[in-house]
């Protein structure tokens, strides 16, 4: 059994920058699996800690399907109701619709959702653990190639630290409280770090290994449009053909 | 407390310790970021005090109905003079439309806001207004540096950073963002946004004030020279400019082109 580094200390260290945190991580005997509870402690407690703000959000407010039903009540007070309900098809289609955007919307409008949000206590580590182990190979491939010295399991320990950011979506505890985009930028500051600390690079070769993952995501993204593109328009002229 | 109130007041005077001071603290970051919060938070009180107000009225559906009705009168006798053309029956029509479709719009509101909920009423109209007032500082603004909030001190600060960095700059990523976190300070005067006229042209000189605290902070953190720093915290926005209108430049041509191609 290895010692352990990982504390309350290091972890907020770590989110307010300090170097220190990121070496003392990196010199761990072990800092894969340090890194792999942080990640998913990380994804766990803030997913437990929205669930609250959801609870309390959907207590106070009224049920989803009494407000649908009665909006659906409220629509033949208006002029054109009564051109349309004339038609049954027409109106048939109109319900369909109706049923179909009140599945989709208040979810996509922030109702609250306790179910989601129960469901992201096992999500939101899953989640984040395929994101660590993803781009920390990715990273550490160019961090290599680049000169960096640290071994798989450094640069996997010390991005585990870049997950700390993710503790403000725990301040969802908060009914409506919206992080926004702080967390993206500050997960990037806290990887560049994360990957000079553990290549024990220069500063321009640790900003190269931190932005290269995401040039390969957008080629693979690129190429997945394009494939998806022309297999769908094969597919098309196919049915055409037919 | 005293002491830190000092520094934001020595920052926004422009007076060099309290840069270095915060630049060569071990937890600059943080307190960076606390600068920008409790700033971002104070700004926001008279907009939550007014939230919550608003929501704890009875009859808060009406008089936001009684006063989108008499705005929308308002915008059409302020428009008169561009609607000449227009019939006024017409007119006329669309505007009882509009209004038609509102009041069934706050029709609604009133039916949902009779409705049972577990907990007592006004606690969800009050959870919002909080929500929205502790997530107001980590958004992010409309324009570079705009207000006191924790996006566009990430978001272009890393920019700066990364320029400043190739102009020579010698300072740390959290140094940096400690010294720069006092731009925040003029921003205290949108506190004052909810006065007419006054609060617009306070909001105005807090952005040319804040911006020139974030060169200072940049030139102090990175051991530039004033002008160096400048250029550092004007180049992202530069880049982006150009970015900009050379994508659309370049749009446009090709948009020309195809159309040409049609005819």
């Amino acid at each position: 059994m290895g010692n352990r580094t990982l504390s309350l200390g290091l972890v907020l260290r770590a989110l307010f920058l300090d170097n220190d945190a990121y070496d003392q991580l990196r010199d761990d005997d072990n800092p894969f699996m340090e890194g792999l509870f942080l990640v998913v402690i990380i994804g766990a407690i803030t997913a437990l800690l929205n669930l609250i703000g959801q609870l309390l959000a959907w207590a106070g407010t009224p049920s989803m399907s009494a407000i649908k039903d009665a909006v659906w009540q409220a629509f033949p007070t208006m002029q054109w109701w009564s051109q349309m309900s004339g038609n049954a098809t027409a109106l048939e289609q109109f319900k369909q619709y109706y049923d179909m955007g009140w599945q989709i919307f208040p979810a996509l409008f922030g109702a609250p959702d306790p179910a989601s949000a129960a469901a992201n206590i096992v999500l939101w580590p899953l989640v984040a653990v395929l994101s660590w182990l993803i781009y920390g190979t990715l990273a550490h491939l160019f961090a290599r190639m680049l000169g960096g010295a640290g071994q798989y399991g450094q640069t996997l320990g010390t991005l585990s630290l870049s997950f700390t950011p993710l503790l403000l979506r725990g301040l969802g505890f908060l009914p409506y409280f919206t992080v926004g985009a702080v967390m993206n930028t500050w997960q990037l500051i806290c990887r560049y770090k994360a990957i000079r600390s553990a290549g024990q690079m220069s500063w321009g070769r640790a900003v190269w290994a931190t932005l290269l993952p995401f040039l390969v995501y957008l080629v693979l993204w690129v190429v997945i449009g394009v494939v998806g593109g022309l297999g769908l328009t094969a597919a098309i002229s196919a049915m055409q053909g037919r | 407390m005293s002491e830190w109130i000092r520094t934001l007041w020595n920052g926004a005077l422009f007076r060099g310790p309290a840069f270095s001071g915060l630049n060569e603290r071990r937890g600059a970051f943080l307190q960076g970021l606390l600068i920008v919060l409790v700033i971002g938070l104070l700004v926001g009180l008279p907009g939550l005090i007014g939230d919550v107000v608003a929501g704890l009225r009875p009859t808060a559906i009406e008089a936001e109905m009684e006063q989108a009705m008499a705005e929308i009168d308002q915008a059409v006798q302020q428009m008169q003079p561009f609607l000449g053309n227009v019939p006024s029956g017409e007119l006329e029509a669309i505007i009882a439309q509009i209004k038609e479709n509102m009041r069934f719009g706050f029709d609604i509101a009133q039916k949902v806001e009779a409705m049972p909920t577990i907990l007592p009423k006004p606690m969800d109209r009050v959870f919002q207004a909080i929500g929205e007032w502790a997530s107001q500082p980590f958004a992010g603004s409309g324009f570079p540096l705009g207000a006191a909030v924790l996006g566009t001190w990430l978001g272009y600060g890393i920019w700066v950073m990364l320029f400043a960095k190739l102009l020579g700059g010698r300072g740390t990523l959290a140094g940096f963002f400690g010294a720069t976190a006092l731009y925040a300070v003029p921003h205290t005067l949108s506190f004052f946004a909810f006065v007419p006229v006054l609060g617009g042209i306070l909001g105005f000189l807090a952005y040319f004030w804040g911006l020139a605290i974030y060169v200072k902070g940049t030139s102090v953190s990175h051991q530039l020279s004033i002008e160096r720093a400048l250029l550092a915290v004007l180049l992202p926005a530069l880049v982006a400019l150009l970015v900009a209108v050379v994508g659309a430049t370049g749009l446009a041509t090709l948009i020309a082109i195809s159309m040409s191609g049609a005819s």
